[in-house]
């Protein structure tokens, strides 16, 4: 950093500059979704949506959270099922993709294409649902919602060409120290590379979070529910509720519209809010590049 | 500027070849090793063989989870796939049900030749359009947020940039309504008291092509930035600071260190979304255009969304969409091949398999 | 070449196994139940049996606290009764379609389920061999006290090829169309809305609301008017109110013809573009403001696809705005296959105990104790009577969310919630009986052999109809509706037309 401070300093401020009108472009809609879910009807109905609504109500989200119970069960499945579905995620893929990264393996071309091949065909959802019910016999089994969706191309792409942009000569310099592959993998690769397991964690944690088909389909209702199942068939509950011929008419009042379908997108996105920075600490981390020399 | 490209590359040399050097001199070390162990060159060649037979079984384990999880649930259930060529009933069930040859192949082409045409242009043109632009705008964001040293920033960016992606399409769609609607919607709202005349955003579909590529860059930018700039963690930091010593400028560093780092990732989705192009993401095409609304279709109508208009739910559809969807993946996954053989031309470490 | 050949040895392995596995799916066989209308209780319900309902939870049931107390309620009606336990599988309604269908495909055991034509619809689930065909001898043992109150002509809409599917639930059967109106703004201007016939007896309300600042008069131009106007054009729809293939209710002839040549549409269609252009709807109406659910309680006049006997004063309960609503029918009243359809009672084919199945059905359908207490709850827990003589109850603030009673059994048992409720089953049951049934009551189009020319006609139609409904057509009416029929005829419209003729004349031939 020696070529005249001050004229770095302009170049960054130009990067920060391009970063923070992006983030407010993409705050924006964020932040119509949250006045929406603040907006009373009445002042929908009459001055339509504003970003600033004038008097601002939680109504919607008293609505949206005021049975307690069900809630914290969905919540605990659902951070149940995104840790370890997260975990295993980024191990399979990472032993997948340091098999499929090494030029030695003669395998590792099919074992590829093995992957691949998934990633374009598949045998919808009759023949999944027998295969997950009849065959295997995992119908209101957790393991449904984890292990399926584990191994992506996307995700073993992104760490071999990680592991790939390794220095040259990492692996087989501990080869010839007499390190096997496994002591190679666990104790250089895997240390080495968890920005690239963070990317794969991240997104990993929320298609789990997102989840709500697989619980949907293969869990009796009441045996367990993650969040967003339970979101969305609250959600689906409450427009019935207001076509309902037999409910009091005091009861109406309750029926939300657009306002608490926003406030439920809120509170999808709110848990993430806090669970993202810390998988960044894994983002941010540097490799040592001491490893190679040494 | 070339000189210093050229300090950059010869540093780079050099210390590959030490590497080099490194790895064959213990190689040799190894050799002699093992020839003082065995007596007898065949005896060599197979200890070698045994070793490299090793190695070759220890990857291969490493990558058993995955594919037993693959056998069970990507393999097993791929039978359903002569569902595309069957009238499935479902008490007969995949197997039992009536052989019907390419039948439920026609569907998709009957009709005005028109309405395939523009479902085909609708479909590649867009996927190819979008896929381009937030290829480049992800990867220009990737490379700018690598050169920030300064950590908070660096998270607090990382951490907007993404939420989209969190988001469901079904969520934003509400978002882009609260917007976009011709009476309440803000935009409208906001070019009213600007003495503009509003606009019937949701009958005008010539505007949506850039809507939508918003939407699309909005939720997807995010991840890939993040994927490009975890990718630049694995740069070897003693590259920047030999070719900061010699004197390049930042922007050099970055199209000679920073671009040709991450090019083989970059292709290597390239790919990957190019087998793609056939299949748009539904949920975009369907919820940001407020259910596919008839006016829009011109420009927003794509296979996807045409395949759950065509197919209600009625015996038979099974099959159809099954059909179609084999279509798709068959028609990708040329692509797919024809692109990678492509890439291997440019550079061999982006191909994907 | 390798490669390939390793991948292709891997697929065909797979397959090998696989198949080994399709051959362990086995039917359950049926159970020995005694047969014979003079039976007695007790020999008919000798034996203990258990059932699953795939029970459809419209309004979350089954979360409720207490739903056990519930369960345990129905059970210990049900073992009284027919000695049956039955095993409530929840679905939510929303899901219930779709995992009906995986059902059906992966052969799983479930005994009595919901069938409708919005929710695990009736005729395409018959044709995936889902259901079980009711014999003579089941039926006359097990079914007779429902029998008894439905009328024959009901039977026939839930009888394909002869064989009978399921059991109608009882509700408003008749399809008659109607215009919804918010009194009050009539009144302030002086209209007199009871008065009107036709559509075009609306024009001087809307000539006086625009006068009166209104801008958009009409709610419900665009494709969903299809639905509105099917039976006040006097036709019956042999697949839906938008899918083109109608024949006249009135004319006797089943001749099955396009909605889309005939005069009725064209003056439909121009009815429609010359309010646009009167502008009693803006195109805000066509693109976007219909969704909109804030426009609501906005409504002077709106359209009813159907007027129902007690729907009025429900509406007005539900008003925000503290209009009063009152409807007036248009058109013919009709009974037609899919009204009656829509909501049955059908039992799995593989359902061992396809007596007991019916016993149960029958239960719902005459047992006003089971239907209310899976509808209401338990009495002086979940509600309290009101008004014991005309089954007028006061349901307890935050207790059981209940159910709909035309998704579970016959709704003509279900208590009233609301004074103006009282009487209104009476009078749909009168409604049902004296309406005049469709000429094709009873038919239900199979439409595999053309199924590729369907799905082109269903992916493109409503581009074609939305504008001329709402209209909009370019460049004049006429011109769009000749460019939506040059569409439907390239699309094989005409073998679609041969095949329903060829179908409707098979079917009456063997009436």
């Amino acid at each position: 950093m020696r070529i005249g401070k001050k004229k770095i300093d302009i170049v960054n401020l130009f990067i920060h500059l391009f970063f923070i009108v992006i983030s407010l472009a993409i705050v924006y809609p964020f932040i119509s979704m949250l006045s929406v879910s603040l907006l009373s009807q009445k002042e929908a109905m009459a001055e339509g949506y504003s970003i600033w609504p004038k008097n601002p109500t939680v109504e919607s989200y008293v609505l949206v959270l005021n049975n307690f119970s069900p809630i914290a069960k969905a919540l605990a499945t659902s951070f149940f099922v995104c840790v370890t579905g997260t975990l295993l995620t980024v191990i399979l893929n990472a032993m997948y993709a340091y098999a499929v990264s090494r030029p030695t393996f003669p395998a590792r071309r099919i074992i590829n294409f093995i992957l691949l091949f998934t990633m374009f065909f598949g045998g919808g959802a009759s023949a999944s649902y027998i295969v997950n019910v009849n065959w295997l016999h995992l119908k209101n089994n957790l393991i449904i919602l984890i292990v399926p969706g584990t191994i992506g191309a996307m995700s073993v792409i992104i760490i071999r060409s990680f592991f790939q942009g390794l220095p040259y000569g990492l692996v087989e310099s501990a080869k010839l120290d007499g390190a096997s592959e496994y002591q190679i993998f666990f104790k250089i690769m895997i240390p080495l590379s968890t920005p690239a397991l963070g990317t794969i964690a991240i997104s990993a944690f929320i298609g789990y979070w997102n989840a709500y088909y697989a619980p949907m389909m293969y869990f009796d209702y009441g045996k367990a529910t993650t969040l967003s199942l339970y979101l969305q068939r609250l959600m689906d509950r409450m427009s019935m509720f207001a076509d309902s011929a037999n409910i009091p008419a005091e009861m109406l009042d309750l029926v939300p519209g657009e306002g608490m379908a926003m406030a439920v997108a809120c509170i999808t996105v709110l848990p993430m809010v806090f669970v993202f920075p810390w998988f960044q600490k894994y983002f941010v981390k540097g490799m040592a590049i001491g490893a190679v020399k040494a | 500027m070339n000189i210093y490209i050229k300090v950059c590359r010869k540093k780079l040399l050099e210390f590959l070849k030490l590497c080099d050097m490194i790895y064959v001199f213990k190689l040799e070390v190894y050799r002699v090793k093992t020839k003082a162990l065995v007596k007898t060159p065949a005896n060599q060649a197979s200890s070698i063989r045994k070793i490299q037979r090793k190695d070759n079984w220890q990857l291969f384990s490493l990558s058993v989870p995955g594919l037993i999880v693959l056998a069970l649930f990507s393999y097993l259930p791929m039978f359903g796939l002569v569902l595309a060529f069957k009238e499935y009933r479902a008490i007969d069930g995949i197997f039992g049900s009536q052989w019907v040859g390419f039948d439920n192949f026609t569907f998709f082409f009957t009709g005005k030749a028109t309405t395939l045409k523009r479902l085909l242009t609708n479909t590649v043109t867009l996927n190819v359009l979008y896929l381009a632009v937030n290829t480049i705008v992800t990867i220009i964001m990737g490379m700018l947020l690598f050169e920030l040293k300064n950590r908070l920033a660096i998270r607090v960016y990382q951490t907007i940039v993404f939420l989209p992606f969190i988001v469901s399409w079904v969520g934003a769609s509400y978002a882009i309504y609260a917007n976009l609607d011709h009476n309440n919607g803000i935009i409208n709202g906001l070019l009213k008291d600007w003495g503009m005349d509003p606009v019937r955003w949701y009958a005008k579909p010539e505007h949506w092509t850039w809507i939508l590529m918003i939407c699309y860059l909005w939720k997807k930018v995010g991840h890939g930035t993040i994927v490009y700039y975890g990718n630049l963690m694995s740069v070897d930091t003693s590259l920047f600071e030999a070719a900061t010593l010699d004197g390049a400028n930042r922007f050099q560093i970055m199209m000679n260190i920073s671009w040709p780092h991450i090019r083989p990732v970059v292709i290597s989705f390239t790919i990957l979304s190019l087998g793609g192009v056939f299949n748009s993401d539904f949920g975009m095409f369907y919820y940001m255009t407020n259910g596919n609304k008839p006016a829009l279709r011109p420009r927003t109508d794509v296979i996807d969304t045409y395949i759950i208009r065509a197919l209600q739910e009625d015996i038979g559809s099974v099959g159809m969409s099954t059909a179609i969807g084999l279509m798709q993946s068959i028609a990708g996954f040329i692509v797919l091949m024809a692109v990678n053989k492509l890439a291997s031309w440019i550079d061999e470490k982006g191909t994907v398999f | 070449m390798k490669n390939v050949k390793k991948i292709l040895a891997l697929v065909l392995c797979l397959l090998m196994v696989l198949t080994v596995f399709a051959g362990c799916n086995q039917k359950d066989e049926k159970a020995n139940e005694p047969l014979g209308a003079d039976l007695t209780k007790e020999e008919k319900f000798a034996e203990h049996v258990t059932l699953t309902w795939c029970f459809p939870d419209a309004r979350g049931a089954a979360d409720f606290s207490e739903w056990d107390r519930i369960v345990a309620a129905i059970n210990e009606i049900t073992m009284r009764e027919i000695n049956t336990t039955i095993n409530i599988e929840v679905i939510p309604l929303g899901e219930y379609t779709e995992k009906m269908s995986l059902k059906y495909g992966a052969n799983e055991r479930w005994d009595v389920c919901f069938s409708g034509s919005q929710w695990n619809g009736f005729a395409s689930a018959v044709s995936n061999g889902a259901f079980e065909a009711l014999t003579d001898e089941y039926v006359e043992t097990y079914l007779a006290e429902t029998m008894a109150l439905l009328e024959p002509e009901y039977l026939k809409a839930v009888t394909i090829d002869g064989n009978l599917y399921g059991v109608p639930l009882q509700q408003i059967y008749v399809r008659q169309n109607a215009i919804k109106f918010e009194i009050e703004w009539a009144e302030a201007l002086g209209f007199d809305w009871a008065s009107v016939k036709t559509y075009e007896d609306l024009e001087p309300y809307y000539d006086l609301l625009l006068a009166n600042g209104y801008t958009e008069c009409f709610m419900g131009a665009g494709e969903g008017l299809m639905e509105n106007v099917t039976s006040y054009m006097g036709f019956d729809a042999l697949v839906s109110s938008v899918f083109p293939g109608v024949i006249r209710v009135t004319d006797g002839t089943c001749k099955v013809v396009n909605q889309y040549e005939t005069e009725e549409f064209k003056y439909i269609a121009d009815l429609m573009a010359k309010w646009y252009n009167a502008g009693y709807f803006t195109d805000g109406v066509a693109f976007g403001g219909q969704d909109n659910p804030f426009d609501e309680d906005r409504h002077p006049v709106s359209l009813e696809p159907v007027k129902k006997p007690g729907g009025d004063e429900i509406a007005t309960q539900k008003q925000k705005n503290d209009t009063t609503i009152k409807t007036v029918p248009i058109g013919n009243a009709v009974l037609t296959t899919s009204s009656i359809a829509q909501t049955t009672m059908a039992v799995s084919q593989n359902c061992p105990y396809p007596g007991r199945a019916l016993a149960f059905i029958n239960l719902l359908n005459t047992n006003e104790e089971l239907l209310n207490l899976i509808c209401f709850g338990e009495e002086d827990i979940d509600w309290t009577w009101v008004d014991k003589d005309n089954k007028l109850i006061q349901v307890e603030e935050g207790a059981y969310p209940g159910n709909e009673p035309f998704l579970v059994g016959n709704t003509f048992l279900s208590y009233h919630v609301h004074e103006s409720q009282i009487g209104c089953w009476e009078e749909t049951i009168e409604i049902n009986k004296n309406a005049g049934a469709s000429p094709l009551l009873g038919f239900t189009f199979d439409s595999r052999p053309i199924r590729a020319q369907m799905s082109t006609i269903n992916g493109n139609i409503d581009e074609y109809l939305e504008p001329i409904l709402c209209g909009m057509g370019e460049p004049t009416t006429e011109a769009a509706i000749a460019a939506l029929n040059e569409f439907l005829y390239d699309a094989g419209l005409q073998d679609i037309l041969d095949e329903m003729q060829r179908q409707v004349d098979e079917w009456l031939e063997n009436q």
